[in-house]
């Protein structure tokens, strides 16, 4: 009895010691309190140190689990075929994955969440976070995974302007780009500016397609990326606020210069260029040699020409300014019933050898900074967007509420006309 | 046995209930949504449904819902009723042929729409084909009025309609129109006079399911249409996308309330040609 | 004098389908006034010989005029021929006044002569009260009249009817029939018309066309038809009759029981003559040829089946009297004179249109 009673006050005041170190992996990523119902973990003594001792017995214990990944354009092999067969070897835990739109698994989780009923899967990933941020565990999975020790900061905390400090570890890198075919467009035609995009468009009318921002990513990517370069610093501040609301939005957006310019490029560009449905619909254009350069997804159009839909002299480009990407990523659910497998299995879908083998695979590019470029064959990597100029590429997206005005206001300014 | 008050509701109810249950409660909801009331809602108020008609996205994709509906809906009249005339009579072939047309009836609409698309777009099958003389298929996807969504779903229209205009006619008691010319009219004469009248029921029906069964196209729309404005069937799928759902509700609401306004219309139009008609005799 | 035309004259008219052949080359004509009866079972022809005329389907051969017009190859409007079908065909979305102006309406007919031929055709058809209700709210009868009614108004030079009286019931149909024929007589309107009830075409026609499998059998007036028919089929078609096989010398026959009988045309051979029930009475005779096999008692007649020797006769005679019993001895009495039926039904081109059929030339 009373050696119980010293263990546990020695608890508190390592729980007290440890919550000193603010901002630290052991304090919950939102909230006051850890949001788990899940209490096997000692959530407020995991690091990444002891993160293996602690959990594999736990989760062994649990024995089974249940995954849930939403439909991204590189093939769910990447689960299937690679990660959970590791997975389940390593340590004997079985997994049972499920593949779920996004919208229809966070409606699920939201309806068990609301009934107090355990959720039905121990990890999603996911392409958007739940509406109500408390159905994620808010564990700090950047700070504790011991494979997300490597990860890109600017994508670890903050999806699409929320900002979730690393409860939603980032899984699968996304870029957008613009895709040429190099037979067609030589060398020195091939656009490094938006202002040679619009160049080469006046100059070969109907030769380019632009995703609508309205139907696909890749359209309001390139919608994002115009904006950054064409708007004053001062405008791309104000409009790259994540706190901004409907009401700055619609002043920034409908009731200032601000985007002006935007719109100027638009409207030129689209006197010639065609827009188009979708990201598929610009990429088959592109196979039926309608158009030579599109807006794209570097993975999407990676699978394309892997699975012989696009020819194989198709490449891929970023505009001097950049183009978003970002990463989307995986969740544990605060009402998950098996804590311990879960975070074992978030950890392995970092590691360095699944990362590589999707990149060279799928050009799902990795969030982890220090995957070895020699892990990726030759023949992927010329599908993928130079490294030099990946490495500078990359810009980030506005907060929801600021995308829509956006986007509606495009829909005003631009297709209407 | 005899029966006592409770026995006609209750036969009536397993039919009626699951009515109610799956048709009845979900559009009292859309609507009730729309006006603001309902589990989400502010308190009563018309400015969900005005917001259709006064947001510019709103209101074109009303016309373009409204475009995608009416269009196919009279082309298909005009090509149907012709073609239901010419099943009526015999010529070499005849069985075949009633087979064929009824083909694009078993086919999906997106999958018509996926063959407009592979077939008939620029850079499509026939495109290549037509390049090797020279020629070039116009533009009839992503163009501004919508050509290939027009083809698309008169391809499937144009069987439906015609297979309820032929039934139509060919419930016509075959001595009519040989009466009719009998009398003195000649066969176009017959046909406006008699025909036409006596098949109008069928007629009417088929134009209405026609244009109602479009008003909600998606899928050839979304593949061949242009990519603004959009129908409201296609916002209607992007709100739910972002969890909208009153703008959802809203859409719903108008697009039921200008369906009604249509057909209502197209009844007030026809009768007064029956009545015509019936003066005339 | 300008020879009188026929109104309506059939020369050769023939139909084939794909090979088949519908109707072989038929001719017959109605002459002005006349009531002209086509009759024979269905399947005969009578409805594709009628589509001819009319004009809603063409003749794979041969001609039709219309008082001395060649109206062969002109659609159906350009005909001057009203026809009232089995099934009345009213449209059924206009009122039996639009119904009866609808044909005035096609000729472009003034107003008042419209309302001069409407009210004429109503007050003959008996239409008074009903000209404003709608075809489904009239019982079969007044459709029938109505039919009629628009037919006439257009004073055709042909009146057609398609076996009007099908579709009533027996008692209908009877006091309708009397209608048309007042009717007949009253507009003396030339007439055409089609039924497959003997006892109708007996009653109402001037002559008869009798068709089988695509042919005319026989033609003539309705009394011939029946008692002096030519061809088998015409005699077995009008009601009861006894075929019975003879031998004949000049103008006798022998009746294979022995007994004679007086032959209209002198003959010589073997052959069969139609003798009706009604010619044959029978006596009560201890030492008759007959027997009595059946008795049917029908109200005014009473018919007997008779064996006598190897045949089979059918009498009859009013029931009035004693009726015999099943198995008494008879004798049998025949009247009148009979007939020889030709061998064959078929009146080929080269045996040439029968005795009774009016010459082409009209000369009535």
């Amino acid at each position: 009895m009373q050696l119980k009673c010293l263990a546990a006050s020695a608890a508190v005041i390592a729980a007290m010691t440890g919550a000193a170190h603010a901002a630290d992996a052991n304090s919950p990523a939102f909230g006051d309190s850890f949001n788990v119902t899940d209490t096997s973990v000692d959530l407020s003594q995991l690091t990444r140190e002891n993160f293996y001792d602690v959990l594999v017995p736990l989760a062994k214990k649990d024995g089974e689990m249940t995954f849930y990944s939403y439909w991204p354009p590189a093939p769910l092999v990447v689960f299937q075929n690679q990660i959970i067969p590791a997975f389940e070897k390593k340590y004997g835990i079985k997994v049972n994955f499920n593949s779920v739109e996004t919208n229809v698994g966070l409606p699920q989780l939201d309806a068990a969440y609301k009934e107090g009923k355990p959720s039905p899967m121990d990890g999603y990933f996911s392409s958007d976070l739940p509406a109500d941020l408390n159905e994620m565990a808010n564990i700090r999975l950047t700070d504790i995974l011991p494979n997300a020790a490597d990860l890109d900061p600017a994508l670890a905390y903050e999806y699409r302007g929320i900002e979730h400090n690393g409860a939603y570890v980032p899984f699968h890198g996304n870029q957008t780009v613009i895709a040429f075919n190099s037979s067609v467009v030589k060398d020195d035609e091939v656009p490094q500016t938006f202002e040679d995009l619009l160049a080469y468009s006046t100059a070969n009318p109907g030769k380019v397609a632009i995703t609508s921002p309205l139907r696909g990513g890749s359209g309001s990517g390139f919608l994002t990326a115009v904006s950054h370069k064409l708007m004053s610093d001062d405008c791309v501040a104000r409009w790259m606020d994540l706190s901004a609301d409907e009401a700055a939005a619609d002043q920034l957006v409908n009731n200032s210069e601000c985007f002006a310019p935007v719109w100027a490029y638009f409207n030129d560009l689209l006197e010639t260029a065609q827009i188009t449905n979708g990201n598929t619909d610009t990429l088959n254009l592109m196979a039926n040699g309608v158009a030579n350069i599109g807006t794209a997804w570097e993975d999407l159009t990676f699978s394309y020409v892997m699975g012989n839909q696009l020819p194989d002299t198709v490449r891929v480009t970023i505009l001097g300014g950049g183009q978003p990407g970002g990463a989307e990523g995986a969740f544990i659910p605060s009402n998950t019933e098996n804590l311990a497998a879960a975070l074992l299995f978030m950890d392995e879908i970092l590691a360095p050898e699944h990362q590589a083998w999707k990149l060279a695979g799928f050009a799902s590019r990795s969030p982890k900074t220090e995957l070895d470029a020699s892990l990726i064959p030759e023949e992927a990597r010329k599908l993928l967007v130079p490294a030099d100029i990946y490495a500078e590429g990359r810009i980030s997206n506005a907060n929801p509420v600021m995308s829509r005005v956006v986007r509606d206001a495009f829909a005003a300014n631009v297709l209407d006309k | 046995m005899r029966r006592t008050a409770l026995d006609l509701p209750l036969l009536l109810l397993p039919g009626v209930g699951f009515l109610i249950l799956t048709f009845g409660l979900p559009l009292y909801w859309a609507i009730s949504g729309s006006l603001g009331l309902g589990a989400n809602g502010t308190g009563f108020t018309l400015m969900h449904l005005a917001d259709i008609f006064l947001e510019t996205k709103f209101r074109k994709g009303l016309m373009m819902s409204l475009y995608y509906s009416i269009a196919p809906t009279i082309l298909t009249l005009f090509v149907a009723i012709p073609l239901a005339m010419l099943l009526q009579k015999s010529f070499p072939g005849r069985k075949l042929f009633n087979g064929l047309y009824k083909i694009p009836l078993a086919i999906p609409s997106i999958v018509a729409a996926f063959m407009v698309l592979t077939l008939i777009e620029q850079g499509g099958f026939m495109d290549r084909a037509m390049m090797h003389i020279g020629l070039s298929m116009p533009k009839i996807v992503r163009d501004q009025f919508g050509i290939g969504v027009i083809l698309s779903t008169l391809w499937k229209d144009i069987p439906f309609m015609t297979l309820i205009i032929a039934g139509a006619f060919g419930a016509i008691p075959k001595d009519m129109v040989p009466a009719a010319r009998s009398l003195g009219a000649s066969r176009v004469r017959a046909f406006l006079m008699v025909e036409l009248p006596l098949a109008m029921p069928g007629v009417t029906a088929a134009t209405l399911l026609c244009f109602v069964k479009s008003i909600g196209n998606f899928a050839a729309p979304s593949l061949l249409g242009p990519a603004y404005p959009l129908p409201l069937s296609i916002q209607m799928y992007d709100a739910y996308l972002e969890g909208d759902w009153i703008a959802i509700y809203s859409m719903g609401t108008v697009l039921i309330i200008v369906s009604f306004l249509v057909l209502g219309a197209y009844y007030a139009l026809t009768a007064r040609t029956l009545q015509h008609m019936k003066r005339e005799g | 004098m300008p020879a009188l035309k026929n109104e309506l004259d059939v020369l050769g008219i023939s139909k084939h389908y794909s090979g088949v052949e519908a109707l072989s080359p038929t001719s017959l004509s109605v002459t002005n006034g006349e009531f002209v009866t086509i009759l024979g079972p269905s399947g005969c022809g009578k409805s594709t010989l009628l589509r001819m005329i009319t004009g809603i389907t063409l003749p794979s051969g041969g001609q039709v005029l219309l008082q001395g017009r060649d109206i062969t190859r002109l659609p159906p409007e350009k005909r001057d021929i009203a026809i009232v079908f089995q099934s009345y065909a009213l449209f059924p979305h206009m009122s039996v006044r639009n119904n009866i102006l609808f044909g005035l309406k096609m000729k472009k007919l003034g107003k008042q002569e419209q309302l001069r031929r409407f009210e004429h055709v109503v007050a003959i058809c008996g239409l008074g009260d009903l000209t404003g209700r709608y075809p489904k709210q009239l019982s079969g009868g007044q459709q029938q009249r109505v039919a009629l009614a628009r037919a006439l108004v257009m004073q055709p030079a042909l009146l057609l009817l398609d076996e009007p009286l099908s579709n009533l019931d027996a008692k209908l149909r009877e006091s309708l029939r009397d209608d048309l024929l007042a009717l007949h007589r009253s507009t003396g309107s030339s007439t055409l018309y089609v039924t497959h009830d003997q006892s109708e075409a007996m009653s109402m026609s001037d002559r008869i066309i009798v068709m089988d499998k695509g042919r005319v059998v026989e033609s003539g007036r309705p009394r011939d038809l029946y008692l002096k028919p030519q061809k088998r089929f015409t005699a077995l078609f009008f009601g009861h009759t006894n075929l019975v096989p003879v031998e004949a010398e000049g103008t006798r026959a022998t009746l294979p029981w022995g007994g004679f009988l007086p032959l209209d045309q002198a003959a010589r051979g073997k052959g069969e003559i139609s003798l009706r029930p009604e010619c044959l009475s029978v006596f009560a005779d201890a030492s008759g040829e007959a027997e009595v096999r059946q008795v049917t008692f029908m109200g005014p007649d009473i018919f007997y089946d008779l064996q006598i020797g190897d045949h089979s006769l059918k009498s009859r005679q009013g029931s009035n009297g004693a009726p015999l019993e099943i198995g008494s001895r008879v004798s049998v009495r025949i009247e009148g004179t009979a007939t020889l039926l030709e061998q064959t039904d078929v009146e080929t081109a080269s045996t040439g249109p029968s005795p009774d059929s009016p010459s082409l030339e009209g000369d009535r």
